[in-house]
Formats: C-alpha cells, sequence, structure tokens
C-alpha cells in the first residue's frame, strides 16, 4: 500500500484528493498546515506528498525546501499541487526540488494518471 | 442564497471591525480561493498582517446582502497615505458590483483622512482587478517583484570581505538612511513592527562597502533590502550576498516587492534568485479642490 500525505488547506481540495487516492487503495495523511505536514511526514514517511504552494502557515516551497531537507522524510515523491500559472509552477518545482506539479483545478482522471505516473516513474 | 434573493437584497458595506478575525480570514479566504497566486492566511497571519501594515479594520470593509458575505477589503492608514489590500469578492458572487461597492468605500475614506494618495498593489495578469483600478483612476507607478532563492541552490564566490551582524536599533539607522524607494510592505513603519529585522554590513577590502537588513525566521529570510554606500555595486551586492547565504545556507528566501528596473537585480539573479510573480504598484492621487 503507498503512502500518501496531502499537504492542503483548501477543504474541498484536500477531501477530493483523499477520496480519490482511497480509492485507488492508497493510504492517505492530510494536513492543513505546512508545520503539521511536515510532522506527519516525519511521522509516516509517506511515499508520494502532494503540497499545496499557497498554506497559511508557511509556503508551500519554504515546506518543500524542508523535507528535502529532512532525512527523518525520507526519500518521498514531491509534487506540488497549485493553481499558480504553469510557467510559475513549473519554475517553482524545479527551482525547489520537488518531482513535478499537479495544476489546480484538476480533472479527476488526469488528478489520477498522473499520480500513477509518478509511481511508475519511481519504480522503474 | 440564490442570485435572484442576492439581486433583491440590498448590497451594504459594513465595517470590518464588526466581524471578528476568524469571520475576517474566512472571508478573505474563500474569496481568493480562485485567485492568480493564491495565498490564504490563517487567524494568527491575519492578525499579524493587520499589526504590520498599519491596517484601521474600523475603514476596512466588509460587503453583505442579505445576511450573506460577498467580500472583503482593507485599508492601511500612514500619513499622508492609504493602501488598498486583500481586496477579494467570493467567486460566485462576482460581477454583481461587489468590488466597486468596495472601492468607492475605500477612496471615500480615504478622503475623509484627508491623504493626499491612496495606494495597492495588483498582480500581473489578474485583468479584472487591474481593469477595476484603471476604472477609479488608479495608474501604474511601478512593477514590483517578488524573487525566491531556494535553499538548495549552489554556493557561490564573491570578493574578499569583512561582514558584521547587526541588530536592533543598528538595522533601523541603516534602514533609515535608505536610497531606494519602498512599498508599503517594506517600508520602516512596516519593518519596525515585524521583529526579528537583522543586518549585515560588509566591507571590501577595497573599500567598496553596503548593508543588507532581513528578517531572520526559523526557515525563512525575508523583508530583504539592499543598500550599496561605497564601491562596484555588483562586486558589493556579491560580497553582501555571499555574507547572507554562507550564514544561512539551510534557509528559504524570499524578497518581495523589489523594483524591476532595480540596480539589485542582475546580481539577485546571478546567485540563485529567480522571479516568481510580478505585482503592479498603482496610485490614486487624491484632490481637494
Amino acid at each position: 500500500m503507498v503512502k500518501v500525505l496531502i499537504v492542503e488547506d483548501n477543504p474541498y481540495d484536500a477531501r477530493l484528493m483523499s477520496s480519490l487516492l482511497r480509492k485507488d487503495g492508497h493510504e492517505v495523511f492530510v494536513a492543513e498546515e505546512g508545520g503539521e505536514g511536515i510532522v506527519i511526514a516525519r511521522q509516516e514517511q509517506p511515499d508520494i506528498i502532494l503540497v499545496d504552494m499557497g498554506l497559511p502557515d508557511l509556503d508551500g516551497q519554504t515546506v518543500i525546501a524542508l523535507l528535502r531537507d529532512d532525512k527523518a522524510v525520507g526519500d518521498p515523491i514531491i509534487i506540488t499541487v497549485t493553481a499558480w500559472p504553469p510557467d510559475t509552477a513549473r519554475l517553482m518545482a524545479e527551482a525547489y526540488g520537488s518531482d513535478g506539479y499537479i495544476s489546480k483545478p484538476f480533472k479527476v482522471r488526469t488528478f489520477q494518471a498522473k499520480i500513477r505516473s509518478f509511481l511508475e516513474s519511481r519504480r522503474e | 442564497m440564490s442570485a435572484q434573493r442576492l439581486s433583491l437584497a440590498p448590497l451594504t458595506v459594513r465595517p470590518a471591525s464588526e466581524f471578528s478575525l476568524k469571520i475576517l480570514t474566512d472571508i478573505y479566504n474563500r474569496a481568493r480561493i480562485d485567485y492568480i497566486i493564491p495565498m490564504p492566511m490563517s487567524v494568527r497571519r491575519m492578525e499579524e498582517y493587520l499589526r504590520f501594515y498599519d491596517v484601521d479594520l474600523s475603514r476596512s470593509a466588509v460587503a453583505e446582502a442579505g445576511g450573506e458575505l460577498l467580500g472583503v477589503g482593507m485599508l492601511g492608514v500612514r500619513p499622508d497615505r492609504t493602501w488598498i489590500t486583500r481586496l477579494g469578492v467570493i467567486p460566485a458572487k462576482r460581477r454583481r458590483g461587489v468590488g466597486r461597492a468596495l472601492m468607492r468605500h475605500f477612496i471615500r475614506e480615504s478622503r475623509n483622512l484627508g491623504v493626499s494618495r491612496i495606494i495597492l498593489e495588483v498582480i500581473k495578469g489578474n485583468v479584472a482587478a487591474h481593469r477595476l483600478f484603471h476604472r477609479y483612476d488608479f495608474r501604474e507607478q511601478r512593477e514590483l517583484l517578488i524573487l525566491r532563492r531556494p535553499p538548495i541552490m549552489p554556493r557561490f564566490d564573491a570578493p574578499a570581505y569583512e561582514a558584521e551582524l547587526l541588530y536592533g536599533e543598528a538595522v533601523f539607522a541603516l534602514l533609515e538612511k535608505r536610497t531606494t524607494t519602498p512599498s508599503w510592505l517594506d517600508d520602516l513603519p512596516s519593518l519596525r513592527k515585524v521583529g526579528g529585522m537583522h543586518a549585515l554590513r560588509v566591507t571590501l577590502r577595497n573599500g567598496g562597502c553596503g548593508w543588507i537588513a532581513f528578517h531572520l525566521q526559523p526557515y525563512q529570510l525575508s523583508r530583504l533590502v539592499i543598500e550599496v554606500e561605497e564601491g562596484d555595486n555588483e562586486a558589493v551586492t556579491r560580497a553582501l550576498l555571499h555574507s547572507l547565504h554562507t550564514r544561512y545556507p539551510r534557509h528559504d528566501t524570499k524578497l518581495e516587492n523589489l523594483p524591476a528596473d532595480s540596480h539589485y537585480r542582475q546580481s539577485l539573479e546571478a546567485v540563485g534568485y529567480f522571479v516568481a510573480f510580478t505585482r503592479i504598484e498603482m496610485v490614486k492621487w487624491l484632490s481637494y479642490a
């Protein structure tokens, strides 16, 4: 079973992503703030972490930088989830060391396909 | 509430001071949910924001119709100027005059204060907001860049220098001598309130010197202000940035509101800073004739 941590303050988006990921058989953890997300990431060492860029406590970018620098978190796939324009999202993802990004709003099938694709690329 | 009920209920603009911070934060987050660069806030962050930027809640406003909250906006007040900020309308309630009602309220409040100008910032690409501000005679003043530098950037070289770390009033003594024009966010009244401001003063062997002020937080450096006092601009700026990032190598860095034509921009980009997005600073001059 794949462990997924969602760091997302928007309850609608968090619920939607959780439900889609659980439907695909993954174990899901949700944090509404960046600090809480880092604590859960250390405890659970998730395989995938989805990080919203706009969080109420820490910037999503700072959260990713902290996760990447934290040995206790392991080596998860980190995906930026953002409503930022695609060019900015890509730039941020590359600069901060996330493995890719998913644009919001997303279509259900696109979201599921992207998660599968990230998992497959890691298995290869 | 249905569109029909909303259209029947009169739109009212109430002072934001009538609402709790929790309600203000909630309506702000809901209004900005689809914003071009979403910047949600917690209650704690909202409280800090109001304090740092001299937001007057009695002059800030919440738009309401039939008991339903539709939008929010805040007004910062400083000598001879006001600042419109955190303006947003709930997505489903847009195109019904809510933004216009809030703008008229802020212009009226600013006139009541007798200030000479109203300032605001709009994210470049937010066409609807930009159009709204034009409608009320706000004009573009300059472009302001929001730059980031991740902590994973490689190290870089700099000319030999000596650095001194400053904090407390020594930092503000430097900021008082700043020669660049600050935005509302990094103007002295804001920086005095945030706490935790530090500065590094650097002297090169050839006599070049300057300083960089910054807000030091556990994971992030922000509110950077750079000033080259003597010598080659590029060499001194590079030494300042080298001093900063070798002292705090694991900090994420955010530099807000650097003027797009700043002569420090090139040196910043050469050591890993990049433009995340751009704001346009707009101003409306008020006449009282």
